[in-house]
């Protein structure tokens, strides 16, 4: 059996995820039994309700928990429990983040502090104590959500970018220690995806930088998903930022 | 109008530091201490700088000394995490702090000095792809909004030098790179002062936000 | 140093919005601006935090006083109207004097 861990799986891009893991179950109807989805949520409770309700219907079992980055313990907490129930994971899906925009010199300590718990920290150290978990699958999977921000920049996101572009680095420095341990470890960088965490922005923030992809219109969480459900399937791909960002400037 | 030098122990800030000064530059230092809270210790100076009304031109942040995060992970991942957190901190307390004090000076340049983790491969140097990687999105990300007041924001992504790595490694390196007969070739500190100096020269900088490459080019590519 | 309010406005008008922020090539003119015309919010011009800014050090510049802490609650404050810029430019002199 095999266990599939996406953090954040509640809403946007990470219940976009879950549902194309689901898809794909339901196509090959013996995965299913085979595999268990563990998805976590911060504090959305309705949300992650609607979820269990819904995969059961589905009939899939899912585990849902509640887990918050910016919390050492509740990151521990967590680890144990997935430790205790399966005793392995098979891919660690690392898609909970948070942002806090405006202008980086007027900006208050702690909405950069919050940044760096969530989207850094809490992601480093959450991956950190799920190693073992992750080794004693034998082949795994560890995909990160960055962002297009952490690959090129964006005013208005400095602190976000900066975090982001950590979680790049820390792919790279996760590769260097156990790329020969059959871990494929890479990122993901999404440019703008029609999420609650975009529709929150004034639209001046980011319809220029539609107006500068090729594609000219913003993605959806499915598009995310469906990368990240290819870089499920172990090969040669490794360390690697995919943007998914509509051809950005390009 | 002088320059600062935030953490000057490496090699490279060392030699910049000679030579703009021998080249009659006033330059000034300001040491963070390892591991401990420099946030505070930044935002202190640029407040009272800003009191007396002096102003820096070039505001160097040094990067290559003191740290491995692929040593520092591997050693313990706990005590790496709290350093990173302290690090990258004090790096955006440090552009932000640097360019509000550059835009009241009507403009000037902030340096970041980082060494690239890609040598790692072969030479013994200093793996830090995690802050190399979140200082770079800090700096195309401010560059975009400080641009405005004549702030312009870069970093020297630098092979070590020479110096910094022991013969034997430069020599292995040098064997196990034989690619097409190409050899590797490690460049002095002073001519990567020497280049340094000439960007602090410019009288007119025409590019921030920038990652400007300093080596010769065998291993760079995973930025 | 003493400057009246209008000679605040003048200067926030056509050095700052007009001539900095090039907001002429907008379409704005000088008679668009009062002290009540709102500077961050959608209602009136709209600016973003990065805009503010330029205004902020730009009163620093021309009225010499210290630099201003300058944060996201004061930016709120301080830049919601016109009217509320000039009566911060106004308590500094008096500090400032
Ligand atoms: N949307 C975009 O355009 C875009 C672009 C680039 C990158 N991304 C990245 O993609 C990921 C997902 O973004 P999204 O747009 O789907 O965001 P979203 O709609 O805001 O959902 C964020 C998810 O992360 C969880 N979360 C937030 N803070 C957390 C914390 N401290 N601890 C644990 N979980 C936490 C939330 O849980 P609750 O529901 O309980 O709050 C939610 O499930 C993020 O990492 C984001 O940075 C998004």
């Amino acid at each position: 059996m095999k266990t599939i861990i996406v953090t954040g799986g509640t809403r946007g891009i990470g219940r976009a995820i879950v549902d194309m893991l689901v898809a794909k179950f339901k196509q090959n109807v013996p995965a299913v039994a085979q595999t268990r989805l563990v998805v976590t949520y911060r504090s959305g409770v309705a949300q992650a309700d609607a979820l269990a309700a819904e995969l059961k219907d589905l009939g899939i079992d899912a585990d849902i928990q509640q887990m918050d980055l910016a919390d050492l313990s509740s990151v521990t907490a967590f680890v144990q429990h997935v430790t205790q129930t399966y005793g392995k994971a098979d891919a660690l899906i690392n898609n909970a983040g948070m942002t806090n925009d405006g202008s980086f010199l007027a900006m208050a300590d702690a909405d950069v502090a919050s940044l760096i718990h969530t989207n850094l920290n809490g992601t480093i150290a959450l991956t950190e104590q799920m190693v073992p978990l992750l080794q004693q699958a034998g082949c795994s999977s560890v995909i990160f959500m960055a962002s297009a921000a952490g690959v090129y920049g964006k005013e208005g996101q400095v602190p976000y970018a900066t975090t982001k572009g950590g979680i790049i680095g820390y792919s790279q420095l996760l590769a260097r220690r156990y790329g020969r341990q059959r871990m494929y470890i890479n990122a993901v960088a999404p440019g703008f995806i029609a999420t609650d965490m975009v529709t929150a922005l004034d639209p001046a923030m980011f319809e220029h930088t539609l107006n500068n992809a090729s594609i000219g219109s913003m993605g959806t969480p499915a598009d995310v998903a469906n990368v990240v459900h290819s870089l499920l399937t172990p090969g040669y791909i490794q360390a690697t930022t995919i943007k998914v960002d509509g051809g950005h400037l390009r | 109008m002088s320059d600062l030098f935030i953490n000057s122990n490496g090699i490279i800030p060392q030699s910049l530091l000679e030579r703009l000064q021998a080249a009659g530059r006033e330059c000034h230092v300001l040491e963070l201490p390892e591991h401990t809270d420099g946030a505070a210790i930044v935002r202190q100076h640029f407040e009272q700088l800003s009191n007396e009304g002096r102003y820096y031109h070039n505001i160097y942040l040094d990067l290559t000394g003191g740290f491995n995060e692929l040593a520092e992970f591997t050693a313990d991942a706990v005590t790496a995490m709290q350093r990173l957190e302290l690090r990258l901190t004090e790096v955006l307390k440090a552009l932000k702090y640097g360019s509000q004090h550059l835009a009241r000076a009507d403009g000037g340049r902030i340096w970041v000095l980082c060494y690239d983790h890609s040598v790692n491969y072969s030479v013994a140097s200093p793996s830090n792809p995690i802050t190399n990687n979140a200082v770079i999105a800090a700096v195309q990300s401010i560059a975009k909004e400080v641009a405005r007041f004549d702030v312009s924001v870069n970093v020297f992504l630098i092979h070590p030098p020479k110096e910094s790595v022991t013969n034997d490694s430069w020599k292995q390196a040098k064997q196990s790179l034989k690619v097409y007969g190409m050899k590797y070739k490690p460049q002095p500190v002073q001519h990567i002062a020497e280049l340094l100096q000439m960007y602090a020269g410019l009288k007119n900088l025409t590019t921030t936000g920038g990652i400007i490459p300093v080596g010769s080019g065998i291993a760079a590519g995973n930025i | 140093m003493n400057f009246s309010r209008n000679e605040i406005l003048d200067f926030v008008v056509n050095s700052i919005f007009l001539d900095r922020l090039e907001l002429a090539d907008d379409g704005y003119s000088a008679e668009d601006f009062s002290e009540e015309t709102l500077i961050l919010s959608e209602q009136g011009l709209g600016l973003d935090s990065v805009d503010v800014l330029d205004l902020l050090v730009g009163i620093e510049k021309k009225y010499q006083f210290k630099p201003i802490e300058i944060d996201s609650t004061f930016i709120d404050e301080v830049c919601a109207s016109i009217g509320s810029v000039i009566d911060m430019v106004q308590s500094r002199m008096k500090i400032a004097a």
